[in-house]
Order: C-alpha cells, then sequence, then structure tokens
C-alpha cells in the first residue's frame, strides 16, 4: 500500500482503469482533475480522457481542457492520501469543510460516484 | 477585462441566484404587500410597498457578502448544511437544513396553487389540473435526465421570464387606459395633519419587510455552485449582486406599477395577468399565461435542483436513508433524490390545493427564510477563525458587530411574520404542525446518524 499521496493517487488510477463498474459512469467523461495539498507546495493532476486516467502528473499536463473540463480539490495532505486511498468519505470530508471543491458538480459528483463503487460508502 | 467564459459562469450564477425568485409566488406575495387580500385591493400609501422592497433589497445587499464569505469557506458544499455545521452545532445545524427543504417543497406548494387557480379561470378545473401535473412531471422528468440539461433551461427560461415580465409591466403602464388609483379603496387616512411623509412611515411594516424578503428567495444558492477559485474574488460576488438589482427592479417596478393601473373588478391573484388585462387584449393574456407556467417552471426546478443535491448529501453522511444516494446510469444525477423531492413537492402541492393554504404557506416561507439567513449570519460570525485554514476566500467587509445585528433582525422579521400567522387559528395549528414536524424530523435524522455512524474506513 502506497504511503505518499503520489504513490496513491497512481493506485487510484489504477484502480479505477481497471473497474468495469466505474467505466460505466465515466463513459464519455474528460476532465482534468487539480489536486492541491494546502500544507505543502505538491500539486497533482489526474487527466482523465473518456472515463480513463491517463496521466497522473505533478506539473500542469499543458493541456486545457476549459473551464467546464477541470474541477480542483484542495485539503491538506493527510486528508487528500484518505479520501483517494478510500478511508475517507469525500462527500463527508466536504460536508466537514475538510475538502474543498471548486468546480463543476457534474465532475464532484461523479468522484463521489466513483468512491462509491470503490470503496462502498453509503 | 472580463474573459468570455468567466461571463459564461457569470450569466449561470445570476440565472442560479434570480431562478426560484422570479416565481408566481413572488408575485402573489407582492399583491399581498400591496394590500391585495380576498379579491380586494386596499391601497396602501403609493410609495409604502417600493419603499418596503427597497428595506428588504438593502438587506440583501448587505447579508450577501457573508453568505459568500460562507461559500467561499466552504466551497463545493451544500450550502445551509455545512455552513452551520460546526459553528451552530449538530440539532441546530439540521434544524435548520430541513427548514429551508422545508421552504422549497412550500414554495412548490404555493406555486402549484396558484397556477391552478389562475388557470381554472381560463379552462376547465380537470384540464386546468391536468396541466398543471404535466408541468410538473416534466420538471422531475427533466431533471431525472441529467443536470446540464436542466442547467441550460434555467438559464434560458429565468431571461425570457425576467425580460418578459418587465415588458409586460412596463407595456401596461404605458398603455392602460386606467393609469389612476381612484378606484381602488383606499386604506383608512391619517388626520390631513400628518405629512406625507410620516402616513409612509406609518404604513410601513415589519411584517412586509419580511414578504419582501421573500422575494429575494434562493439567492444564496448561486453561492454553492462556485466552478473556479477565483470566481469568488469578482464574477461571484458581481453576478449575485446582479441579480438583488435584477430582482429589485422587478418587483419595484411592479409595486410601483400595480397600483396605478389597478381595476376594481380584478379579482387574480397574479400581477401579470393584472398588467395583461390592463392592456385589455386576449393575445397579452396567453403571454401572461405562457410566463406564469414558465416561471413555475423554473422555480421548480431551481428548487428542485437545490433540495435534491441537498438530500443526496444528507444520504451520503448517513442523516437520511442511503437509498437517497442512489445515482443515475449518468453517475451524476441523483435519481432517488430527484424523485423523493418531486413527489414531496407534489404532495405539498395537493395538500396546500385541497386545504387553500396558499397565503398562510406564504408568510410562513416568509418567516422561515428570515429565520434560515439570521442562522447563516450567525454561522458568518462564528466562521471567522476558519479563514485561517482556507487559503483563497471572499473577505466579506461587513463587520462582526453589524453581523449579530442583522441576525437579531432578521431574528425579529421572522417571529414578527409568525406572531401576525398566528393571528387565527388555522394559521396557529399550521405554525404548531410545521415546528413540531422540523423538531421531529432533526430528532429522527439525527438519531438515525448516532445509531449508523458513516463507515469511514472500509476498503476492498
Amino acid at each position: 500500500m502506497p504511503t505518499t499521496l503520489s504513490g496513491i493517487l497512481e493506485k487510484f488510477a489504477l484502480d479505477v482503469n481497471g473497474n468495469q463498474q466505474v467505466h460505466r459512469i465515466t463513459r464519455n467523461w474528460t476532465v482534468d482533475i487539480a489536486i492541491e495539498c494546502i500544507d505543502k507546495p505538491d500539486r497533482y493532476h489526474l487527466q482523465v480522457v473518456d472515463g480513463t486516467i491517463q496521466k497522473v502528473c505533478d506539473k500542469n499536463p499543458g493541456v486545457s481542457l476549459g473551464d467546464d473540463q477541470s474541477i480542483t480539490l484542495r485539503s491538506d495532505e493527510a486528508c487528500l492520501s484518505a479520501i483517494f486511498s478510500g478511508k475517507r468519505n469525500p462527500a463527508l470530508a466536504n460536508i466537514d469543510g475538510d475538502l474543498l471543491v471548486y468546480g463543476d458538480e457534474r465532475h464532484s459528483t461523479r468522484l463521489d460516484a466513483i468512491a462509491l463503487i470503490l470503496w462502498g460508502f453509503h | 477585462m472580463i474573459h468570455a467564459a468567466a461571463l459564461f459562469r457569470g450569466i449561470n450564477y445570476t440565472a442560479t441566484a434570480v431562478g426560484i425568485a422570479v416565481a408566481i409566488s413572488c408575485n402573489y406575495v407582492l399583491l399581498n404587500m400591496l394590500g391585495f387580500n380576498q379579491g380586494e385591493l386596499h391601497v396602501r400609501s403609493l410609495l409604502a410597498a417600493p419603499l418596503e422592497i427597497l428595506l428588504a433589497t438593502g438587506l440583501m445587499i448587505v447579508v450577501i457578502s457573508p453568505f459568500l464569505e460562507l461559500a467561499s469557506l466552504y466551497p463545493g458544499s451544500p450550502g445551509v448544511r455545512t455552513y452551520t455545521k460546526k459553528s451552530l452545532g449538530e440539532m441546530p445545524s439540521m434544524l435548520v437544513t430541513f427548514s429551508y427543504l422545508g421552504i422549497l417543497l412550500l414554495i412548490a406548494g404555493i406555486e402549484s396553487s396558484l397556477l391552478l387557480s389562475i388557470l381554472t379561470s381560463f379552462i376547465p378545473a380537470p384540464t386546468a389540473l391536468t396541466l398543471l401535473a404535466l408541468t410538473l412531471v416534466s420538471v422531475i422528468v427533466i431533471n431525472l435526465l441529467g443536470i446540464q440539461s436542466s442547467e441550460r433551461f434555467q438559464r434560458a427560461a429565468t431571461a425570457l421570464l425576467w425580460f418578459g415580465s418587465m415588458a409586460l409591466c412596463w407595456l401596461a403602464y404605458l398603455y392602460s387606459p386606467v393609469q389612476s388609483i381612484s378606484n381602488v379603496l383606499p386604506v383608512p387616512s391619517e388626520p390631513e395633519t400628518s405629512s406625507v411623509f410620516v402616513v409612509w412611515l406609518q404604513q410601513l411594516s415589519l411584517h412586509n419587510v419580511a414578504l419582501g424578503i421573500f422575494l429575494f428567495i434562493g439567492i444564496e444558492l448561486a453561492a454553492t455552485t462556485v466552478r473556479q477559485p477565483s470566481d469568488l474574488h469578482r464574477i461571484l460576488p458581481r453576478a449575485t449582486l446582479a441579480a438583488v438589482t435584477l430582482i429589485a427592479v422587478l418587483y419595484t417596478s411592479m409595486a410601483f406599477v400595480l397600483p396605478v393601473i389597478a381595476q376594481p373588478q380584478q379579482t387574480s391573484d397574479n400581477a401579470l395577468l393584472w398588467f395583461s388585462s390592463a392592456l385589455a387584449s386576449h393575445h397579452w393574456t396567453f403571454i401572461a399565461l405562457f410566463l406564469l407556467i414558465l416561471a413555475l417552471l423554473t422555480s421548480f426546478n431551481a428548487g428542485l435542483r437545490g433540495a435534491s443535491r441537498m438530500v443526496y448529501m444528507l444520504g451520503r453522511e448517513g442523516r437520511l436513508s442511503r437509498r437517497m444516494t442512489r445515482l443515475g446510469s449518468d453517475g451524476i444525477t441523483p435519481v432517488n433524490a430527484v424523485a423523493a423531492v418531486g413527489l414531496l413537492a407534489l404532495l405539498s402541492s395537493l395538500a396546500t390545493i385541497t386545504l387553500d393554504l396558499t397565503r398562510l404557506l406564504s408568510e410562513l416561507a416568509a418567516a422561515i427564510i428570515c429565520v434560515v439567513y439570521a442562522a447563516l449570519l450567525i454561522a458568518s460570525c462564528r466562521n471567522i477563525q476558519r479563514k485561517q485554514l482556507v487559503p483563497e476566500f471572499f473577505n466579506s467587509s461587513v463587520p462582526l458587530s453589524l453581523r449579530w445585528l442583522l441576525a437579531a433582525l432578521f431574528l425579529m422579521l421572522g417571529g414578527v411574520s409568525v406572531f401576525q400567522l398566528m393571528r387565527d387559528t388555522a394559521g396557529s395549528i399550521l405554525v404548531a404542525t410545521i415546528v413540531i414536524g422540523l423538531i421531529s424530523l432533526t430528532c429522527f435524522s439525527t438519531s438515525r446518524a448516532d445509531l449508523q455512524p458513516a463507515i469511514n474506513n472500509q476498503s476492498n
């Protein structure tokens, strides 16, 4: 089990790409997910093209997808690590004010749906 | 210079903010503010209602800034629930959340009842009822089909509705053959010695200011839809201010024009129909009817979107049944939450129509929204320390002391409205029922979450 946020995101990408049930709801979904730590200068990008996470990088991917196709998640590293490793309910983290989400509601709900499928939070 | 995409996002925020406010129920509330009751218009001092609307506008302009600050401290959250959770505590937060959800359901009932009453004066009752049911069900279906389609619809319909209502209002003013308030029953006036200004002041009422606040209902919803962190500083505040201005201009215009074009035989309880009848041509009536159906669609749509998202998040939190978290095949539409809220809205409509509760419910909704705004203001005071945790937030310039003062004022407005409502038995029973219902629901959801804490440590 990876311990760094970067490693956790790599594993998350593998889990998402390898899950058929996730693919059913992410078909035609193209988005740039920016993940920013507020307690460190670390910033990561998950580049999703047609439902597949193609790249996990720690710098701007260079390709701009436009405002409607990007979402930014901000929190401290521990919270982000817990969310992307399935240890914390992302919706609850958002309600508690620990996870800041900037972006179209469609993208945040879809990310929440992925968490539901992968880890079965209610 | 504002980028085109940013401008587009700004229009979206404005459309969301105006969505519920440009509604049939607000037209009705406006007529009540003017003194229309039970088929008669007792015009109060000509400028009393516009002045009350301007007072409400002033209050909204001040309080919207702390609301935006809250939204910036909790971006992407489901609004009221998150804003109040840590600052007010679990039980009060759930009570405020359910009150807010309750308002959205009450509005659905009020809107439906008013539209039905309007339609039945033109077409047979069974046809009117079918048309109303079809309208409501079509909005539920649009939302079940996906959020994106509902957003586009919201933008277009809100714009059409605002421009259409303004056009009807000023056309009626320009071309009305009446243009006199002499035919309208006057309110018993003060002794001749009182100056006009004193008479206006005496006719201003706190209850009517609360009704004026109701005209801006739903304006806070825009703050929950922030797309970009940078929007918090320029685009969202401007878009929300634009929304407040649009609503204020519309209703102040109406409040100014209505007494001028009023005719004694006018008994309809909708302002747009007054304008169309003043224009004395059938096609204006059809345009007014079209706008009214559109008004029901936009307010019902905006309310359904806001409420279903809240219900979905409450389901995710474990406060409501986990069935509420079921998403559609697109992975983004909370189908069960939309269906549940839609069903409750239909039931609310049925109850309002059957029991003839339109006036009481509209006054109750005005009282509740004032209390909810008071709770949000208190939350904004108690969230100051959170600013250290959020790197990018909108800093409201409203000082803490003024926020507390405003919270007290909004509580007073809510209280005055409740006392006004409880003057008759039906109002007292309604208030008691709603209060008991809200407290029971809060206790139930709190105990439910205690029994079934959210599973936070599951993995594959």
